[in-house]
């Protein structure tokens, strides 16, 4: 979700929200959504165990891609990136490419894993997500699919001026499935084994 | 012996709608020997009445390292617990919950500092409730907001409080409101007139929390909101931003499911808010007491600069504490909790808290 985008780009945006939420193993994708007042979501839930640690990092590391996603696809589509670019991509690229709904969802999820996490280790592990994506996405068979999904969208979108939802078709979830995504981009630096170490007496 | 402190900024007064702050310092030598313990049973006295405390735990606190702070905060906090406990109605099954020390302060994109809006800490299992016996919702069984996603534990926090470790670039600032001041006001601005007992406000509450609980899979807050809990039907008063800082956004699926907020993060009644947060809680603010955010905070807020080694509490159900601070500030969350908050001890002290609470805000 991005505020201040056009319709084109925001096709692009949540085909890539929509395409990683597909592809995570720990994310089950909803339905998407064009509001009548301009922007896109896509719901999706978790189904990994919130009360244990190794469930929890799962959960958060799929939240946290999905979040990501969106920039990632309209920074190959709009911004001409490559898989190429992945090792020079900064911070502001990420804030730019993402829109600061999605940044800072993704922020919220990171920091779930450790109390008040300091900005600078948030800010890593989002480039290090990014990065990731950016070497899937930007894959030719994943282009190709952001692009025809993003088309498909454009065209519900103009037959309606109220709220459009949609899902992707089982072909395209197999493409999905076969395009070479990875399944989870695990957490490194905000991951911590000592999460639930509270000292009571 | 003098408990009072010497430095301690603090605005607003020990009247009125304000939270009463009383700064004090623990003697270095209680540390070595328990019995010069004045101090305690002033927190306690403090703490019991409504107020807040903030406690300097070390008279050189350049010769003390973080580790020895924690150390120190945590016999502090045993000992006000059990004179809680003594004196005033705590139920014996609470217990002090150390935190580990945190890492910094997240900051929303493009911003050097943040103002982290009022809240309760944990606030999806701790949050200001009717006694049983004024509760016509089942609320009490439970006292619980959310589950799904939470930070770390579960437990009903009655007492919050932090450390500070390192104030950071520049000194922190925290915010008290007292609960019973802005719903006993938030009461008379919807009815027009003030409660006539103490029953009339703990409906209004119980109205309020359950009017939020019944929509939650709507507006999906984790956390009992400030405008929420003061009755506002609007639900995009019921979500609070990520952090949840003034200046950061809301999440996709609650723009996606409450739809007016893309429009009201816009502007806000004021129209000198910063960020998204600080918009919606201007608009739930003027909404609940005809108050713009600011205005609320002119009217409610009590203001603490805390330095290294202050440890700060305050009542977590019956207050709400807000913070502005750096990014670099590091504290030690600290917090007397229970697991289950029921029953007929919690419904004592639960009653003394509503009795006393009461008086102040009619009061003031």
């Amino acid at each position: 979700m991005k505020r201040e985008i056009d319709s084109q780009v925001s096709a692009v945006h949540e085909a890539g929200h929509i395409i990683i939420a597909n592809a995570q193993d720990n994310i089950t994708p909803g339905e998407s959504l064009w509001a009548r007042e301009g922007f896109t979501f896509t719901e999706v839930a978790m189904n990994a165990d919130w009360e244990s640690l190794a469930g929890r990092s799962l959960g958060i590391a799929g939240q946290s891609a999905v979040a990501l996603a969106g920039g990632v696809a309209e920074a190959i589509f709009g911004g001409g990136l490559t898989a190429a670019d992945a090792p020079i991509v900064g911070i502001d690229d990420v804030i730019e490419a993402c829109g600061r709904i999605d940044y800072e969802l993704a922020q919220e999820w990171l920091g779930m894993q450790r109390h008040d996490p300091d900005r600078e280790t948030v800010r890593d592990e989002a480039v290090r997500i990014f990065r990731s994506l950016l070497e899937d996405l930007a894959q030719p068979s994943c282009m190709t699919l952001l692009g025809s999904v993003s088309q498909r969208v454009e065209r519900l979108r103009s037959t309606s001026t109220g709220d459009v939802h949609w899902s992707l078709t089982d072909d395209e979830i197999d493409h999905v499935l076969l395009a070479g995504i990875r399944g989870t981009y695990p957490l490194t630096v905000t991951h911590r084994t000592n999460l639930t170490a509270v000292t009571t007496e | 012996m003098s408990l009072g402190r010497e430095g301690l900024t603090e605005t607003g007064g020990g009247v009125g709608p304000h939270v009463d702050v009383l700064p004090l310092s623990v003697p270095e030598r209680w540390f070595d020997d328990p019995e010069d313990d004045a101090w305690a049973f002033a927190t306690s006295d403090h703490l019991g009445g409504g107020g807040s405390v903030t406690l300097s735990l070390a008279a050189n606190v350049e010769r003390c390292d973080s580790e020895m702070l924690i150390r120190r905060a945590r016999q502090v906090l045993r000992v006000v617990r059990d004179l809680l406990c003594e004196q005033q109605a705590l139920p014996r099954d609470t217990y002090v919950e150390v935190d580990e020390e945190s890492f910094g302060t997240p900051t929303a994109p493009g911003n050097e500092a943040r103002f982290l809006l009022p809240h309760h800490d944990g606030g999806h299992a701790s949050f200001p409730t009717p006694r049983a016996i004024n509760d016509a919702y089942g609320i009490s069984k439970t006292r619980l907001f959310s589950k799904t996603v939470f930070f770390k534990r579960h437990s009903h926090k009655m007492y919050q409080g932090f450390l500070i470790t390192e104030p950071g670039t520049f000194p922190g600032e925290t915010y008290y409101y007292s609960v019973f001041s802005m719903l006993f006001d938030a009461y008379l601005h919807k009815n027009g007139a003030r409660p006539g007992s103490l029953d009339q406000l703990e409906s209004f509450l119980g109205d309020n929390i359950n009017r939020s609980l019944s929509q939650a899979g709507v507006h999906r807050s984790r956390y009992l909101t400030m405008s929420a809990t003061l009755g506002s039907a609007d639900l995009a008063h019921h979500i609070l931003p990520s952090g949840p800082r003034e200046e950061s956004e809301f999440w996709p699926e609650q723009y996606a499911h409450v739809r007016q907020l893309w429009s009201q993060v816009e502007a806000c009644p004021c129209g000198s808010c910063r960020g998204p947060g600080g918009r919606i809680m201007c608009s739930g603010m003027t909404e609940v007491l005809g108050l713009t955010w600011p205005a609320a905070r002119e009217r409610y807020e009590r203001k603490v600069v805390g330095r290294r080694g202050d440890l700060l509490l305050g009542n977590n159900l019956f207050q709400w504490h807000a913070a502005y601070s750096a990014p670099d500030r590091r504290i030690c969350p600290v917090c007397i909790v229970s697991d289950k908050p029921g029953g007929p001890a919690y419904e004592r002290w639960l009653a003394t808290q509503w009795t006393q609470g009461f008086q102040r805000a009619e009061a003031g």
